[in-house]
């Protein structure tokens, strides 16, 4: 009897087979784009991935599909109508948003989905795309890497190796517009077209900008440099060496080579790697903010100069380029710098937080950098001896 | 009688307290209200413990004087004092409803999408009946067994997010309003004096006072580790603001990481193993509550009580997973209230207890 009972009872669980989904039912979307409808407010394009067929001599392929729509929702089943498999958007990775539509804001309304929306990995990457979103995919696309993976990867390499872009979720981009503590700093990347643009501070002879490098290779698309928001909206774009001084002072930088000009005029490269964690000090309308660095230098390897005349130019030349890009942020009101995250502390009740104007209070604000470069070895002797 | 408590050590013991209070912890609050003034979630847990821990060496020290092991001692023949017991079934059945309505909650939200809620219901609560019937024994013995991998799987959630961890979003630190604190901790008592009321009605399987009170402690020791480093990691992945909006915060803990991340697969997996914990630990108090109510009451087997407090759990889910008002607001009264049916009769109890052994010697 026990084992006709439990026998009856396994049976329950093979219900599920009735109204089962096979993997092949399924495309997945592996990169989401969105960007300013001309019918409707905004057109979403999805990177669909498209399987082979088993032969050795085909492979995988991404396929661009796009649709106008109010809402994402509306996008997405406006495409699951005109796709023979249905969408899957649980293994997108990337979200690419439009220059155009950064610039107009509000799109977080649109894009605020992640917790309403389950399927959706809430911490895919964010980039914002110079021109079209379409053409910013399709130039990333390659036989090598149709899905697109090794590209997602190595932004957040390439974030980490030469700080020279920056790495942000979606999800921690919501939360840079929600509470307003830090502005977000996003990874920029556009068509390569080998003409030089200003960023924001605008002192740098080869601004390292995404679709301004100056390099001929099989994709379209390079990534460098970051887009500055403030709230949802963006409101300027960062060089790499310039996103690197802001990535110095939210800790997110690991290493990165910064070019200095020497008194005779000559280039100096030098790597710097992070020591420890940036030590940030707000009182009233005043921060100190200090950072701390170890150096190598990278060419020329060797300078008339001892270590401390060294460390002491480094040191100077650091605390100037910090305050040049706070000034240019500020300038634009974005706190991608995050003073606002200290701001918070003061208070005792959530209440006193929520009416207090982080954003006046950042533009009042005057911050003194302190760089402490210490040399990991002596200037005038190269690193082989 | 045919209580089915069986024997077990202190191990045992310990780990059916800590999971029980893990899965009460992580999944049986209301973000809304916890969050919705900042986040102490962790300041009231830790004030919510300690009150806990108080009640129950209280409670240790009466069933001392009076020479038993479970709370059904402290009832004696007192006619009102079994009645005092009603609130303590209730909150334990409260205390198992709770968590496994937030599981279904975040199982059908974000695995099963497509299903219905009561197709999903069908699976797993079914199985709340089976445990319990199974007694005290396989349950805490399972416990010991699921222990150490829930505590893998905590390690995991919090390494692979630490890079994202920031202190800063820890404020503000609202302890400008100590009433509100007070209030928070109250509700959380809840969570963090249920257990140990449970370990305290299935106590006699550990048949040495000693050994049942250094498992409650112990298991509310490595129970409190376990909910507040959940606690404060989540506290520092998320700020408050998305906190208060967000329906199953430790399963978001989860999906946190990024898609190059070698831990990205396994939010599926670390959710099934948290839903199983819960699912024990919801059974461990049924079965609890089932067992006080034979004891109190005199019934001599507890497997159809266990059935019915059971089936009374099952339904009181699947009406609070309707998605109308009057359902929502209940489930808001029940995390800020329930505290009262567990915190109140207890030292009621333990008054009772201690006088009628001294008029006994006398």
């Amino acid at each position: 009897m026990r084992r006709i009972v439990i026998a009856l009872c396994c049976l329950l669980l093979t219900a599920g087979c009735m109204h089962s989904k096979h993997l092949d039912e399924y495309a997945y979307a592996v990169d989401i784009g969105v960007e300013r409808g001309t019918t409707m407010p905004y057109l979403v394009t999805l990177l669909v991935s498209v399987p082979g067929t088993g032969d050795e001599q085909t492979t995988a392929k991404n396929v661009a599909i796009s649709a106008e729509a109010r809402t994402f929702s509306e996008a997405i089943e406006t495409l699951n109508a005109a796709y023979p498999s249905r969408l899957s958007i649980s293994r997108a990775s990337l979200l690419l948003l439009s220059e155009s539509l950064a610039r107009e804001g509000g799109q977080s309304a649109f894009l605020d989905f992640s917790f309403g929306k389950p399927d959706l990995w809430p911490n895919l990457r964010l980039a914002v795309a110079s021109g079209s979103v379409k053409e910013t995919l399709e130039g990333w696309t390659s036989e090598t890497d149709p899905s697109l993976r090794k590209i997602k990867t190595s932004v957040g390499e390439l974030t980490a190796r030469s700080g020279l872009s920056a790495d942000i979720g979606y999800g921690a981009y919501l939360e840079c517009v929600r509470e307003g503590r830090i502005d977000a700093l996003v990874a920029y990347a556009g068509e390569n077209d080998w003409s030089l643009k200003a960023d924001l501070v605008g002192d740098d002879a080869y601004p390292y900008l995404g679709g301004s490098l100056l390099v001929s290779s099989s994709l379209k698309t390079t990534t460098a440099g970051s887009a500055v928001f403030d709230g949802d909206r963006m409101v300027g774009v960062l060089d790499g060496q310039h996103t690197m001084a802001v990535l110095l002072v939210t800790d997110a930088f690991v290493s990165g080579e910064l070019l200095f000009t020497m008194p005779d005029g000559q280039p100096l490269c030098v790597r710097l790697h992070r020591a420890r964690a940036p030590r940030i000090v707000l009182n009233g309308a005043h921060a100190t903010a200090d950072v701390y660095l170890e150096a190598d230098l990278v060419s020329p390897q060797t300078v008339d100069m001892t270590s401390d005349e060294l460390t002491a130019f480094l040191s100077s030349h650091l605390e100037q380029l910090l305050s040049r890009v706070f000034a240019a942020l500020q300038r634009v009101n974005s706190d991608a710098m995050g003073f606002g995250r200290f701001a918070a502390m003061r208070f005792t009740s959530a209440e006193a937080w929520e009416s207090f104007d982080a954003k006046a209070a950042y533009r009042a604000l005057t911050v003194d950098f302190t760089a402490h470069v210490r040399l990991s070895h002596n200037p005038r002797r190269p690193v082989l001896e | 009688m045919n209580l089915r408590v069986g024997a077990f050590g202190r191990q045992e013991g310990a780990s059916a307290v800590a999971i029980c209070m893990f899965g009460g912890s992580c999944f049986a609050f209301d973000s809304a209200a916890l969050f919705s003034d900042g986040n102490a979630s962790y300041l009231t847990y830790a004030i919510a413990l300690i009150a806990s821990l108080l009640l129950f060496e209280l409670l240790c020290a009466a069933l001392n004087k009076r020479g038993g092991l479970d709370l059904s001692s402290l009832v004696g023949g007192s006619v009102v004092k079994r009645f005092l017991t009603v609130p303590l079934m209730l909150s334990l059945l409260l205390a198992a409803l709770l968590p496994m309505q937030q599981c279904l909650l975040t199982v059908t939200q974000y695995v099963f999408v497509d299903a219905k809620q009561a197709s999903v219901c069908l699976y797993l609560l079914p199985c709340l009946t089976l445990l319990c019937l199974l007694g005290a024994e396989p349950l805490v013995r399972t416990a010991r067994i699921l222990l150490p991998v829930l505590g893998i799987s905590i390690l995991i959630a919090l390494v692979s997010n630490a890079s994202q961890m920031h202190a800063y979003r820890l404020f503000p630190i609202p302890v400008g309003k100590p009433e509100k604190l007070l209030h928070e901790s109250a509700s959380a008592l809840h969570r963090t004096v249920s257990p140990l009321l449970a370990l305290l009605c299935i106590g006699d399987g550990t048949q040495r006072a000693d050994a049942q009170k250094s498992a409650g402690r112990i298991g509310a020791a490595v129970g409190a580790i376990a909910v507040l480093s959940m606690l404060l990691g989540l506290s520092c992945c998320f700020s408050y603001g998305l906190l208060r909006d967000m329906p199953s915060p430790f399963y978001r803990l989860l999906v946190e990481a990024r898609t190059d991340s070698p831990a990205l697969r396994l939010d599926r997996a670390a959710l099934f193993l948290w839903t199983a914990c819960s699912l024990l630990g919801s059974a461990i108090e049924v079965f609890a509550a089932g067992v006080l109510l034979c004891r109190t009451f005199g019934v001599r087997d507890v497997r159809p009580v266990v059935c019915a407090l059971s089936a009374l759990c099952v339904s009181a889910v699947l009406l609070l997973y309707r998605d109308s008002e009057p359902a929502a607001r209940t489930l808001s009264l029940l995390y800020r209230y329930g505290w009262i049916g567990a915190v109140v009769p207890l030292p009621l109890l333990c008054i009772g207890g201690r006088r009628k052994r001294v008029c006994a010697a006398s």
